[in-house]
């Protein structure tokens, strides 16, 4: 089980996140949702051990990630908004940063990166791919260490509606066997594949239950 | 963005016209254009010499070009030399004074110029000696009085005619025959340093900045989102610098160690007498550390391409010029010329001219690292800061 407790973060005299905390099961999916400047990201680059909060508690299985750097680094892993590719490479030079040789053609062939549908353009480099492939290959190389939680930054934004979908599908699997995951998101696609969502607003999260009328969601955030 | 770039613009801008304003304007420039600053060692109590002296300083036209500067020794005039006090020294040595007083012309004056006065200080030294040839103008009364005083003492006119004809003579070897009346050392532009070494290290120093600018595009100017996956992996934002900070330097001390061979090839071909030694290598190649750093921290800091590439590019000129790369820093105001020997350009053409010189360079090694040191760290500060936004 993965739980956030009491997490606090200022930055300077502004409050940004003021005592957060939610449980995450294991094969669950929280959405996080908010409008710009609320403290989506802050709380994901927290999660994600980017930066220190003031105060807190980040336990997966009852170890604390806040303190226990390499396990975190191992259990959790990060994707951010902006894709954290080398451009001038291909699919397989980028993923070589993270796997080994053998073990990237092993998930190649049977593993993850088979589901997420890499080796159809592992030879392709990155300034010539499309939106989703690129954000397929981010959600590859994340998945280096099989972690049990993904904290995923806006995830599907700007991308087509099959891109969408084929992410989206390995969210599911991902999530069939095991895996937690943590969404910042506008995408009502997205909140409408989370089990638990919750709005955050002057630093407090509150819990919302999507019904498919926008016009209440926004006037919520 | 768009204010902090027009600030950084605006900074460049003025800090380049301040630099401008203050060297056109100063006093020390204007003087230095309108005089030439000769200094003189040594005895000048001399009879003659102090005639000549006199009429350099008073009869002369040239009292309006040249300012004549005592010194005590020649320590004193050779600091004075190299801080571009005087333009160039003359050493009047007892011998010299003794065979003036020998009639002989067996003595030359010693003669200092730097090598930008070199050719000037010729020009000069012809005029002296033209000044010192007209001393047989009043010299022309006494062989008068002396045919005069021999006539009322009863000698034969081929006597008068002898002795008025021997002192003639001994003027003539004495003042006439002066058509070299210096051997000139060349000193250098400053600081002990050859023309050629000075443009060598100066130029190859110029051209290490322009590479480390060039080379480092390619290994900083990913985005945020690269920073922060990688942050998450556990790659701490100093092994993240240090990652690419270490490739850059290795293509730069490559690049560099290349063109140095080639220099040394060219050097040897066109028969250019300027030692390569092991230790100017040495201390370009550390000059290159720290040029490789101060690359990868204004690329770091900056933000956007044409920006990045922009003020780098000013920042880099200003730097050069602000040391002397261009031109010998002597025509800078003091102020200016102590700030180009702080800033980093400055420290490192002062450290690798003092290795080629074989002046105490310590203090600019220290400067040197300390700059290196600081580029780094606050390069790392930064990475913090873009990693947790």
């Amino acid at each position: 089980m993965i739980e956030i407790k009491n997490i606090h973060k200022s930055y300077g005299k502004q409050q940004v996140l003021r005592g957060v905390d939610f449980v995450v099961e294991p094969g669950q999916i929280v959405g996080i949702l908010g409008a710009n400047g609320s403290g989506k990201s802050t709380l994901l680059t927290i999660l994600a051990g980017l930066q220190k909060c003031d105060a807190g508690f980040f336990n997966i299985d009852g170890k604390d990630m806040l303190k226990n750097t390499k396990l975190k680094n191992q259990l959790v892993a990060y994707v951010p908004q902006e894709m954290p590719l080398i451009t001038e490479l291909t699919a397989w030079d980028n993923l070589r940063m993270w796997y080994s040789s053998d073990r990237l053609k092993k998930e190649l062939s049977s593993g993850v990166l088979k589901l997420l549908g890499v080796d159809q353009f592992i030879k392709t480099p990155v300034h010539q791919m499309s939106g989703g492939m690129k954000k397929r290959l981010c959600l590859g190389c994340a998945m280096n260490t099989n972690p049990k939680l993904m904290l995923l930054d806006e995830p599907t934004a700007s991308l087509d509606l099959e891109c969408k979908e084929k992410i989206y599908d390995y969210f599911e699997r991902y999530k069939d066997q095991g895996g937690s995951m943590i969404i910042a998101t506008h995408e009502v696609q997205e909140i409408e594949l989370c089990d638990k969502c919750y709005i955050i607003k002057d630093g407090v999260l509150v819990d919302y239950k999507y019904d498919g009328d926008i016009p209440h969601l926004i006037g919520r955030l | 963005m768009l204010p902090g770039i027009i600030l950084m613009i605006a900074l460049v801008a003025i800090l380049l016209s301040a630099a401008f304003y203050s060297v056109v304007n100063s006093e020390a420039y204007q003087s230095e254009q309108m005089r030439y600053k000769l200094g003189i060692v040594g005895n000048t109590e001399n009879e003659l010499l102090d005639l000549g002296v006199h009429m350099l300083e008073t009869e002369d036209d040239m009292q309006y070009v040249l300012d004549l500067v005592q010194f005590d020794d020649e320590d004193e005039a050779r600091a004075a030399l190299r801080n571009a006090d005087i333009s160039a020294y003359i050493v009047i040595t007892d011998e010299f004074v003794d065979a003036i007083d020998d009639m002989t012309n067996d003595t030359k004056l010693k003669y200092y110029a730097t090598s930008g006065q070199k050719g000037i200080s010729n020009v000069m030294m012809d005029e002296i000696a033209l000044v010192a040839a007209n001393i047989m103008v009043p010299s022309e009364k006494g062989i008068c009085t002396l045919r005069k005083i021999m006539e009322e003492e009863g000698y034969e006119q081929s006597e008068v005619y002898m002795a008025a004809y021997e002192i003639f003579m001994a003027y003539v070897d004495t003042m006439m025959l002066r058509g070299e009346i210096s051997n000139v050392t060349e000193l250098g532009i400053s600081d002990g340093l050859t023309t050629l070494e000075y443009y060598f290290i100066s130029m190859f120093l110029f051209f290490a900045l322009l590479l480390t600018m060039c080379a480092v595009s390619f290994f900083t100017g990913k985005n945020n989102g690269q920073y922060k996956f990688l942050a998450a992996k556990g790659i701490s934002p100093v092994q993240q610098v240090l990652g690419e900070f270490i490739p850059l330097l290795t293509v730069n001390a490559i690049s560099i160690g290349v063109v140095l061979s080639f220099a040394i090839a060219a050097g040897h071909f066109a028969n250019i007498h300027l030692d390569i030694s092991a230790r100017m290598v040495t201390g370009i190649m550390l000059a290159t550390i720290m040029f490789s750093a101060m690359g990868y921290f204004l690329y770091e800091t900056l933000v956007g391409v044409i920006n990045k590439v922009l003020v780098t590019f000013l920042l880099y000129l200003a730097g050069a010029y602000a040391s002397g790369y261009f031109y010998p820093k002597s025509i800078l105001p003091k102020l200016l010329q102590r700030a180009g020997e702080l800033i980093p350009t400055g420290a490192a053409f002062s450290y690798v001219g003092g290795v080629v010189a074989g002046r105490d360079f310590g203090w600019p090694a220290v400067g040197m690292a300390v700059y290196t040191v600081a580029f780094i760290a606050i390069s790392v500060f930064i990475r913090k800061r873009r990693i947790s936004w």
